[in-house]
């Protein structure tokens, strides 16, 4: 099942939710446009190891990571 | 003396890293998560050293993510040593396996983004190459390492540049090693302890 993982001080949040439902996918779409309007980066996981960074919202990713945005330390 | 026996670093390392990972906390989690995200060679060498290496997906460049949450990014050289350190993060509270997935992350997709946020430290130890620099360094300024911030107004020129800027040579720049701190700590508390004696003696 597609996962969005939103990475907090509790280690992670897991939103699961059905591809084949339009109004959980919108739900998912939602919260994806939210927190990278608040600045989080996505990524999606596309082979065991190698990672790509995306923009838009993709239903067929199997797990995306959310991260806040960076900043120097 | 009681017949206990001390149990080697070694042996305590691993014991602590798998305690770390299997306890239910937001550590262990985040370490999980990590762990799913890396690719074996790096989780190979994750298991055995405590950290792993990316690629930038940019420079072609060659970085080590050490466990912890700051300060742990170093830059390799063509040799594998350490040449300089990197200081970014997510912004806010996480536990260290997010960190280090962020910064993997981070690297592999968008290494210009990562650098131009990153503030720079140099680990002036050059003797101690590899492994032993990066966990000594990571724990962020033991004795005989000196950190040194860049200044933002000359990151991005020196970015450009592609060279890696010593404490020395950085104008504007400053280099303020432990020892000095310490000093200037012992300082502030013999003249705080001297004020309150006179205050004291003067009622």
């Amino acid at each position: 099942m597609p996962t969005q993982i939103v990475m907090n001080y509790n280690g992670d949040t897991r939103h699961f939710f059905d591809a084949s439902d339009a109004e959980a996918l919108a739900k998912a779409e939602a919260r994806f446009k939210q927190l990278t309007g608040k600045g989080f980066t996505a990524a999606v996981r596309t082979k065991p190891g190698e990672v790509t960074r995306i923009n838009s919202f993709n239903p067929k990713a199997e797990e995306t990571v959310f991260f806040p945005r960076l900043v120097g330390g | 003396m009681f017949g206990f026996r001390r149990i080697p670093i070694a042996w305590r390392s691993r014991l602590e890293a798998v305690r770390r990972f299997y306890v239910r906390s937001p550590e262990g989690r985040g370490l999980r998560l990590l762990r799913a995200w890396l690719s074996p060679p790096q989780l190979e060498q994750l298991d055995a050293k405590d950290h792993f290496d990316v690629i930038g997906c940019t420079t072609g460049r060659r970085y080590r993510i050490c466990y912890g949450t700051s300060m742990n990014v170093f830059e390799l050289d063509d040799t594998g040593c350490i040449k300089t350190g990197l200081c970014f993060a997510p912004a806010g509270r996480l536990v260290p396996g997010d960190v280090m997935l962020a910064q993997k992350i981070a690297l592999e997709t968008c290494e210009i983004c990562a650098l131009l946020v990153a503030n720079t430290f140099s680990v002036r130890n050059s003797q101690e190459t590899t492994d032993a620099a990066a966990s000594a360094a990571r724990t962020c300024g033991r004795a005989g390492f000196t950190i040194a911030r860049r200044n933002p107004r000359n990151r991005q020129t020196s970015l450009l540049a592609g060279s890696s800027v010593t404490a020395q040579t950085v104008s504007g720049g400053h280099t303020m090693t432990r020892e000095m701190m310490w000093v200037m700590g012992s300082m502030v508390g013999l003249f705080t302890l001297g004020t309150a004696i006179l205050y004291v003696l003067g009622s």
